[in-house]
């Protein structure tokens, strides 16, 4: 991940004042206050951010599949819909995944019946499956339970090791992370950001 | 207990709601000592309703239907006309401008051309209805899928796709899920399509009863048919929404 003097502003607030990063960790962790700019980063690297954006470099391997605090599931859909619809897969596939069996219970059931929690993890399923080469989450361990959590993070781990994914995340507990040993990188607590402190 | 009692002021509200334009009516008609060719008495139209031949549920069931078949085959086609032009950017910029153009033409105004064409036909009358109400859809349609929620585009766009590679699995249940408003006023169209298209190309309904009951200034069976209408307004509207509903199940 490469940036070089990123500048963004929002509704006439400077939020990114030729910023600049570069870190070539497989798995990186943004902490900081909320407010500070962290899912605004995450959205500005994934290209859905581009308004008001300008950068001298802005570089990174694989095209991002972000996820946001919110899910982008189809309630209509059951967990399987919601994964088979929209991509190719085998059950091969699956088997290899920790997350997949621990969301086999309510896989096949419709989104609109699911808790949050339910939710959060056939989400980050169907983006584990899909095995991008850059995955963005915004707080992506919401709503879990510790046992959740785990599976979460062993499945994330998977990706790292098996298929070279690089995964940036937030969150505001790096209790969150279970088996992840990220780098940590710190969020100032005043806008413009500038640069980020790198956990020692 | 106060949810209860609020219950029950609602159910009141409700029953004096439905009595109170025929308590009106009573106390103008009687209080007032109007005349019947101005306002008829309620015996009038229960008289109407047990003389007219063939009966008056005749009527009601041919103005009935015809809605039913119209409105169905014209969200049918109003959806279906969406999504193709949301699917394909290159019909929707040669059809966009005749699209916006004929939805501007009142409906109404477009009934003579379709009575020339089809004749007092019932295909004639579904079509009037189908042309009145699915130009508004199909835009409506478009515009749902135009405006569909940021965290969808995320979506497709991490997976390299697009949501207009997805007819079944995702547009169409999104246009479902956004589109009753716009159902429920064209269904206000569609009736009043009805009514215009049975005054001037019917020998049965209820709008064939309005047009031939001005001739011989029988205002009871005007009456009369107009608070049928305002039944199957009533009817549809809530079958529309329960039906809807039960399509749209992840909506609670």
């Amino acid at each position: 991940m490469n940036i070089s003097e990123l500048s963004f502003s929002y509704n006439k607030n400077q939020i990114f004042d030729k910023f600049s990063f570069f870190d070539v960790s497989p798995l990186i962790l943004l902490m900081g206050p909320s407010g500070c700019g962290k899912t605004t980063l995450l959205k500005i690297i994934s290209g859905y951010l581009n308004e008001n954006v300008s950068y001298k470099e802005l570089s990174y391997i694989g095209n991002p599949y972000l996820i946001l605090q919110g899910d982008a599931l189809c309630p209509w859909l059951s967990g399987y819909g919601n994964i088979q619809e929209f991509m190719n897969m085998t059950q091969n596939n699956l088997e290899d995944i920790p997350l997949y069996k621990h969301t086999l219970k309510f896989l096949d059931k419709k989104i609109c019946n699911l808790s949050f929690g339910q939710r959060r993890m056939v989400e980050l399923l169907r983006a584990i499956i899909f095995k991008p080469q850059l995955l963005l989450l915004d707080e992506p361990f919401n709503f879990l339970d510790s046992e959740s959590r785990k599976f979460v993070s062993d499945s994330l781990q998977n990706l790292i090791d098996k298929y070279s994914t690089k995964i940036i995340l937030t969150s505001h507990y790096d209790e969150d992370l279970g088996n992840l040993k990220p780098v940590i990188y710190y969020f100032p607590k005043i806008i413009p950001v500038i640069e980020l402190n790198k956990e020692k | 207990m106060n949810s209860i009692k609020k219950n029950n002021w609602n159910i009141y509200l409700i029953i004096l709601g439905i009595l109170l334009i025929p308590a009106i009516w009573v106390i103008v008609k009687y209080l007032f000592n109007i005349e019947d060719r101005f306002l008829p008495s309620p015996q009038s139209l229960v008289d109407a309703f047990t003389s007219i031949e063939p009966n008056i549920i005749i009527h009601f069931l041919y103005s009935f239907s015809r809605l039913l078949i119209g409105f169905s085959f014209g969200i049918f086609a109003g959806i279906l006309f969406g999504l193709f032009l949301y699917k394909s950017k290159f019909f929707y910029n040669l059809l966009n401008p005749a699209f916006q153009s004929l939805r501007s033409i009142p409906p109404f105004a477009t009934i003579p051309f379709f009575l020339l064409w089809f004749g007092f036909s019932e295909t004639g009358k579904f079509i009037i209805i189908v042309f009145g109400i699915s130009f508004n859809l199909a835009i409506a349609s478009y515009q749902t899928l135009s405006n569909i929620d940021d965290k969808y585009h995320i979506y497709f766009r991490s997976i390299n796709k697009e949501a207009r590679n997805y007819i079944r699995a995702f547009t169409l249940p999104y246009i479902c899920g956004n589109i009753l408003p716009t159902l429920r006023f064209s269904l206000s169209t569609a009736i009043g399509l009805v009514v215009v298209a049975e005054m001037l190309g019917s020998q049965i309904g209820l709008g064939y009863l309005i047009n031939t009951s001005k001739s011989t200034f029988s205002l009871n069976v005007v009456f009369l048919a107009a608070i049928l209408f305002g039944i199957i307004n009533f009817l549809t509207d809530k079958i529309l929404i329960f039906l809807w509903k039960k399509i749209v199940y992840w909506q609670k």
